[in-house]
């Protein structure tokens, strides 16, 4: 009977050190169960999943009621402090009391993170199949909870029609007749209060389109957002929000310069690094070079550099 | 006798004018102090103690009006040519240009490409030293600055040019 003890002991400390757990087995008074679990522990370590399969069977075979229920708790129980562990939240793996499982977490962790969405894939099926509800309940509140989705509930009140796009986790689309009003609405509402407006650029997306976009952060509120408007490259206008943002002036002075979209109502739309009277907006697709600058000739092309 | 025969102390050296003038304008040729791009952070190098521009007699002046030497120190895009050519007439004669760096001897980085680059500062200005790298050590524009002296050293200002 004691041996049949003996023998199980040292299964769960070899499966707990092929987890990186070794401080149990050295932590074992008996010196011939010390032993005799490294011993295993050697041999297992040639073999781990091999070593894995069979003993978690035999364990499961062993005592089937009770230690099998456990497990499968802990399993879940694992797999979902694992995945918060790679969401950053490393306080409740830490928080843990058992060590052996503590340290399973953390090397199922290691593991996870070598290849994070797939485990993320994996595991949110067997998590729902465990607690389904709660976790749909989660990401259904979290997406509510996001900044982006309280816009477009405000939006859709104030301005309907001003967001364009479907899929707004990312982004938010705005027509660009609505944007000033929208600006002020970002700024100025309590619930949303973005008072930096962090960076203003623009892209030239092809398809005869010129985009700027707006990425804005909240001090206050810690949250952020980024806005995208297009407009058509024959008639690429956007109400300036220079007034609301002051940061903004600079912003659109360069926009204007490399993309030459046209801010209304900017008081000061003059090119900020270029020369005045340069032809041409440089990082448009179709850009072509002027011939010359001041009887200064620009060579379209050098020959022979490759 | 000659008029001048032993009419001197010892302590008299007798030269031909125009060779003192090139000698007294090649041991101080004060520069212009600007600089377009990194290559600045060399000339400052150049000037600062450690190497010391000024046991060669180049003193930086701020103002053109009162340099000798002009170092394009740097990239030098289309907006900027117009303005170096404008301080380049601001100086008074004699005057010289050292072109520092790849972007002021070629366009450097941006030969090929970068439509808003001048390629090589000589399309705007006569230059009298290509002074390579990117951007050259102190120790490089040192070397040029000397070789600017001798060239200097060399000239014949009151001598009549044969045609």
């Amino acid at each position: 009977m004691s041996a049949d003890m003996d023998n199980s002991k040292i299964i769960e400390l070899v499966l707990g050190a092929l987890d990186g757990d070794m401080d149990t087995i050295n932590a074992i008074e008996d010196r011939v169960v010390r032993s005799k679990a490294k011993a295993a522990l050697f041999k297992a370590k040639k073999d781990p999943e091999g070593y894995r399969a069979k003993n978690i069977v035999s364990s499961n075979d062993s005592e089937p009621s009770s230690k099998a229920v456990s497990n499968e708790v802990k399993d879940a129980s694992l797999i979902n402090l694992v995945l918060k562990g790679l969401d950053g939240d490393m306080d409740s793996v830490n928080a843990i009391e058992d060590r052996v499982f503590r340290s399973k977490v953390k090397s199922a962790l290691v593991k996870a993170k070598k290849n994070p969405e797939e485990f993320k894939k994996l595991n949110h099926l067997s998590t729902k199949s465990v607690d389904t509800e709660t976790v749909e309940k989660t990401q259904s509140e979290s997406k509510k909870d996001s900044i982006s989705f309280k816009i477009k509930e405000m939006a859709d009140s104030k301005f309907p029609g001003s967001i364009t796009n479907e899929n707004i986790e990312d982004f938010l689309l705005v027509k660009s007749d609505l944007w000033y009003d929208f600006a002020d609405m970002l700024k100025n509402e309590s619930s949303f209060l973005f008072d930096s407006l962090q960076c203003q650029t623009g892209f030239d997306i092809g398809e005869d389109t010129l985009e700027a976009r707006y990425n804005l952060h909240s001090m206050t509120k810690n949250h952020y957002i980024e806005i995208r408007i297009q407009v058509p490259v024959k008639n690429p206008q956007i109400p300036s929000v220079e007034t609301v943002w002051r940061i903004a002036d600079w912003f659109e002075r360069e926009t204007y310069d490399m993309f030459g979209i046209e801010f209304l109502k900017h008081r000061d739309l003059r090119r900020i690094l270029l020369p005045e009277d340069w032809e041409g907006w440089p990082l448009r697709k179709n850009y072509e070079v002027q011939e010359t600058y001041h009887g200064i000739v620009i060579p379209k092309m050098k020959e022979g550099w490759e | 006798m000659g008029l001048l025969e032993n009419k001197f102390n010892d302590n008299i050296i007798v030269e031909k004018l125009d060779k003192l003038l090139s000698w007294s304008r090649s041991t101080s040729p004060w520069f212009f102090q600007f600089g377009t791009a990194c290559c600045a952070i060399e000339m400052m190098a150049a000037a600062a103690s450690r190497h010391d521009l000024m046991r060669i007699g180049m003193i930086p002046r701020s103002s053109p009006r009162q340099a000798d030497v002009m170092i394009v120190a740097g990239t030098v895009t289309m907006k900027m040519a117009l303005r170096v050519k404008k301080l380049y007439e601001q100086m008074a004669d004699p005057k010289y240009v050292v072109a520092m760096g790849s972007c002021a001897t070629s366009g450097g980085p941006y030969w090929q490409h970068g439509y808003h680059v001048l390629k090589g500062v000589d399309i705007v200005i006569p230059v009298d030293v290509y002074v390579p790298g990117c951007p050259p050590r102190p120790e490089a524009l040192i070397e040029g600055l000397l070789k600017l002296q001798e060239q200097i050293l060399e000239e014949r200002p009151l001598t009549r040019k044969m045609a």
